[in-house]
């Protein structure tokens, strides 16, 4: 199958974890998977916290971890100027750039620290659970809910890691 | 007595030297801050760029809801002002002048009638508007030199909290921007409502890619919008960090090259003074013993 390729990063504001030529990119947006090969229609969308598998002709595909983002297909004529330098050879008609604040190769998910932070993350829900149905004065209700917010986010954190992490090995 | 001027000269040198040494010292380590700065700089561009195609995009795909979102608001009755300096001074007119600019700013507005609320990154802010009676009302500290992204998300938190509140029209960001080592200049950005990124560009964009077809959009463009724009605001407030840090290296190194040469020309003319009074003491000494001598002679001869 020698379809061609399209050029495709995954970018955060740190570091750019991918860049090259791709032939398929998977990954889930708030209505649903999708996947896009090239000539894929103009899209934009947001993309939740998951796994992005990009792949490529004659090479094992790349799996990166996204705590959440955005996601542009666009065509080379499109607007998306500025994303041009380095993405690839081959065709570069279909270019995909997926945005992500957080995100990280699977392979290199440091699964000590997440079970960790899991542990960490659960003793502090724990905690804040029981404590918040016993005080809740005025004032500190807003604050513990925006902690427990915290915690269940850093616990599905964790958890997103841990789960990507056991499917891999 | 002579020889007193002498030794205080001595001294007087020993500690130029000694602080040219530190000021050297300074210069280099900033030398390799800014290389750092830059590169960092650099890493971000893909993302900043990225988030703002799609922006662009996202506001053609509903440009009503881009419009309730993006652009200037036409009245403004409070508003937040960021101003964002450094943690360490001796660099400089970089805190300085990112200060004065805010002052200006807040006095303006002021002068309009507009409420101000001040929030500021760096050690050097918050002294400096307190000094002049204005409490700023967060003030981060600790992170100027080599921020992360997520305290730019703490900043944009704290930036965006009070605007989405309604308690204010607008969000001001003053700090520097790195256009090249060689320049950097002192700007204020309007932060939210995020700028229409099709303001100004409109007619020349319309023509050049004259909608290539239909972009879908998962979720709705509105939806999207609204989910892009605390990204785009803490894109924003990163990379107005990370040149502000390179920034302050820049400065910093320039301040510290000058003080360094400063400290040579000091060190040189201090020596010539220095030679000279010995010089001096030693022609004293010799006149004193020669007019000894000859006073001997005499009284011999007489």
């Amino acid at each position: 199958m020698a379809e061609h390729a399209m050029g495709v990063e995954v970018v955060t504001p740190e570091a750019a974890l991918f860049r090259g030529p791709a032939t398929l990119v998977v990954a889930s947006t708030s209505e649903g998977d999708f996947s896009v090969m090239a000539d894929h229609a103009e899209l934009i969308g947001d993309v939740v916290p998951g796994v992005v598998r990009i792949e490529a002709d004659g090479e094992d595909p790349v799996t990166i971890l996204i705590h959440g983002g955005f996601v542009q297909v666009t065509t080379a004529d499109g607007a998306a100027a500025g994303i041009v330098d380095g993405v690839g050879e081959g065709d570069r008609s279909t270019r995909v750039t997926i945005l992500a604040s957080i995100a990280e190769p699977a392979h290199e998910i440091d699964k000590p620290r997440a079970e960790r932070a899991k542990a960490e993350a659960e003793a502090r829900l724990a905690d804040l659970r029981s404590s918040s149905s016993r005080t809740a004065d005025d004032n500190g209700v807003g604050d513990a809910l925006l902690d427990l917010a915290q915690a269940e986010a850093d616990l599905a954190r964790a958890e997103l890691r841990l789960g990507t992490s056991a499917v891999l090995s | 007595m002579a020889g007193g001027q002498e030794r205080v000269l001595r001294r007087r040198i020993k500690s130029v030297q000694a602080t040219r040494k530190i000021t050297k010292a300074m210069e280099l380590i900033a030398a390799s801050q800014i290389a750092r700065a830059q590169a960092r700089i650099a890493a971000n561009r893909p993302y900043k760029e990225g988030m703002a195609a799609i922006i662009v995009e996202a506001a053609k795909g509903d440009p009503r809801a881009a419009k309730k979102m993006l652009g200037t608001p036409e009245k403004v009755e409070n508003a937040v002002v960021l101003c964002i300096v450094g943690d360490r001074g001796l660099s400089g007119a970089y805190n300085s002048s990112v200060l004065r600019a805010t002052e200006r700013l807040v006095n303006e507005l002021r002068a309009k009638g507009t409420g101000i609320r001040l929030i500021v990154v760096g050690k050097k802010a918050a002294p400096y508007f307190r000094f002049r009676g204005l409490e700023a009302e967060v003030s981060f500290v600790g992170f100027a030199d080599k921020p992360e992204f997520s305290h730019a998300r703490d900043v944009a938190k704290a930036t965006s909290a009070p605007f989405v509140a309604g308690e204010v029209d607008q969000v001001l960001l003053v700090s520097t921007r790195f256009i090249s080592a060689g320049t950097q200049t002192v700007e204020t950005k309007q932060l939210l409502p995020l700028v229409d990124p099709r303001e100004g560009a409109e007619e020349a964009e319309e023509t050049a890619t004259k909608l290539e077809g239909y972009t879908e959009f998962e979720p709705d463009a509105e939806e999207l919008l609204a989910a892009l724009a605390p990204a785009a605001l803490e894109s924003e407030v990163f990379s107005a960090l990370l040149e502000g840090s390179a920034s302050f290296h820049t400065s910093q190194q320039r301040a510290m090259a000058s003080a360094t040469e400063n400290a040579d020309e000091l060190a040189l003319s201090l020596t010539r003074i220095m030679n000279r009074a010995r010089q001096d003491a030693i022609t004293t000494e010799i006149m004193e013993i020669v007019s000894g001598a000859e006073a001997l002679r005499q009284e011999k001869g007489a």
